[in-house]
């Protein structure tokens, strides 16, 4: 990873003082500059005074809801944001996806978990690092450049359109990809597509890169939401 | 109609009487000159038993009286009088208010047993609730608590090396807390039923590489999974069907020896489909088949000293009730156990 000109600053907004202190405590000693908010309306005035480069946020907060300050928030600031829950369904993932979050973590969550995410956060929105031309994974290596695979130095040879999507998820390892943002990655803005048409396309491009297409274990599907890359 | 609430039946129950009384008679007059008043009797003392026997003692005593006022007047010569021209009719009376008296008597009695059997069972329930929710949390609780204070304790300057170790073993600790609840969770959403399931057609290995995420490194290996090349896409509720997989692969794993495989294998049927999920544990007595999807209940064939708050098996026989569908087990051998999942097959 490159180094960036100044430790990235990151708004923690939780109600919860043990969740913040633990946050705080990871934060800090991995060098990110942490700034701290208890509710919704403290959030929007230390976004607003810190710019921070990243803004973990709590969905059940007191007051103003995570998902309004969420909506607030996407009126200006273009940074990611990772919403924290323990609400873990379905509609609830969406929901917070729709009002403009990046990614989703339910708690409990572990520190390594947190981290991996803030990172793959960063590293989608840093304008430092350009997107790896070619992706070396534990068995895999994607070429985006000539629009190659291969596991295991064979190639696989995949369809223009699993290509795209792979190459897509690949670059944005650990995340969340709605079927919405695929789509438009893929085929454009203006072209509707079905989901269950990009499903079928993920189905067959499994059956092609995963070393055991029964356990897949780089495509993992987020039930009613979309795909994450799994990269390790 | 079959209230549980009294044994003497709702007003509802007994206009219910008066019409069904009604009712047969306005049907039986038609017909009164092709039965003699003997049999008549009879079918009005077969009204009286039906009632009896289904709503309880106040109506059955109702049903007696309107049967009885019925047929002597609309079916007995001279009719719409309410003169007995022969007196030993009179017996009929006595007959059908015995009869009603009897059956009623009967019901209610039963009905009452019915009741402090199923309160048994609730009061029996709650304290297994309690004994089994107290006992897997507090016990991971306990060891945590026991753990760290350990090592904040100052007289002893602990090595780096055994903090770590022992901090590894309170996230274990932890990760146990948080399933057990988990299934607490999960287990009184779906008795509530406030867990409805969102079916969306899913991939059977979609779910099983969530699944596969999910279980420890040293699991994952021993995870087998078998599905043809055709096998058609499921109609489900992702997160269900995931810890309802989730929960036998686990218990696959947990009752079998750590060298063992945990096979997962899918079948296409005419009509359904089938998955199981395989083990090559000591397998589950025949006497428990049946028991081991009751709540709280935990096999005793577990080698390892079993944890679990005993509610795996009961969630998934609710989920898979949620869709339609069936669970079993069958006995492999010499020694295994294979659970057998059967959903019904959706048209494409």
């Amino acid at each position: 990873m490159s180094v960036p000109e100044r430790s990235p600053r990151i708004l923690v907004v939780d109600d919860d003082e043990k969740i913040r202190r633990a946050l705080r405590s990871i934060l800090s000693s991995r060098k990110y500059d942490v700034a701290i908010a208890e509710d919704g309306e403290k959030a929007i005035d230390a976004a607003i005074d810190h710019t921070p480069d990243l803004i973990i946020l709590d969905l059940s907060l007191p007051g103003l809801s995570g998902i309004e300050v969420c909506k607030e928030l996407r009126n200006w600031y273009t940074g990611p944001i990772l919403v924290l829950s323990v609400l873990g369904s379905e509609n609830d993932k969406v929901m917070a996806l729709d009002s403009g979050a990046d990614d989703y973590l339910t708690k409990p969550f572990s520190a390594a978990e947190i981290l991996a995410r803030i990172r793959a956060l960063l590293r989608r929105t840093s304008k430092n690092i350009l997107p790896a031309a070619t992706i070396s994974l534990k068995d895999m290596e994607i070429d985006i450049g000539r629009r190659t695979v291969s596991r295991d130095g064979k190639e696989i040879s995949l369809t223009r359109t699993e290509f795209d999507i792979l190459a897509f998820l690949s670059q944005n390892p650990d995340l969340v990809l709605t079927y919405k943002m695929i789509m438009e990655k893929v085929w454009g803005p203006d072209y509707i597509e079905d989901t269950r048409t990009l499903r079928v396309h993920v189905s067959n491009l499994r059956r092609k890169i995963e070393p055991n297409p029964n356990v897949p274990r780089y495509i993992i599907t987020e039930p009613g939401v979309g795909f994450r890359f799994n990269a390790v | 109609m079959k209230s549980m609430k009294n044994t003497k039946g709702s007003f509802f129950e007994y206009l219910l009487v008066i019409l069904a009384i009604g009712a047969a008679t306005g049907i039986f007059i038609p017909l009164r000159s092709h039965f003699a008043e003997g049999q008549w009797a009879l079918i009005y003392l077969m009204i009286v038993v039906i009632v009896g026997s289904v709503s309880g003692f106040g109506t059955a005593l109702l049903a007696s009286v309107l049967a009885f006022l019925s047929w002597n007047y609309f079916l007995i010569p001279p009719y719409h009088t309410f003169f007995v021209n022969e007196p030993k009719n009179i017996i009929f009376l006595f007959v059908f208010l015995f009869v009603g008296i009897i059956v009623g008597f009967q019901t209610a009695k039963l009905r009452k047993l019915a009741q402090a059997k199923a309160l048994h069972e609730a009061d029996k329930l709650k304290s297994t609730l309690i004994s089994s929710v107290s006992h897997e949390l507090k016990t991971p609780l306990a060891a945590i608590n026991a753990t760290i204070t350990n090592i904040l304790s100052e007289e002893i300057e602990w090595d780096k090396e055994y903090v770590r170790s022992e901090l590894e073993t309170v996230t274990d600790d932890i990760k146990r807390l948080g399933s057990s609840i988990n299934s607490l969770l999960d287990f009184s959403r779906l008795e509530t039923e406030s867990w409805r399931p969102q079916k969306q057609a899913y991939e059977l290995n979609e779910i099983i590489g969530s699944l596969s995420a999910n279980l420890p490194q040293k699991d994952r290996e021993r995870l087998d999974v078998r599905i043809p090349e055709e096998f058609p896409s499921l109609l489900v509720d992702f997160d269900q069907f995931l810890r309802l997989l989730q929960n036998l692969v686990e218990n696959g794993l947990r009752y079998s020896e750590i060298t063992e495989k945990v096979t997962v294998k899918a079948i296409e049927r005419k009509n359904e489909l089938l998955l199981t999920v395989e083990d090559r544990g000591p397998g589950i007595p025949e006497e428990e088949k049946k028991k081991v999807f009751g709540k709280f209940y935990r096999g005793r064939s577990s080698v390892k000293g079993s944890v679990g708050t005993g509610l795996g098996l009961a969630i998934a026989a609710e989920i898979v009730k949620y869709h339609g569908g069936k669970i079993w087990i069958e006995a492999i051998l010499p020694h295994g156990t294979r659970m057998v999942i059967s959903i019904p097959k959706t048209e494409k």
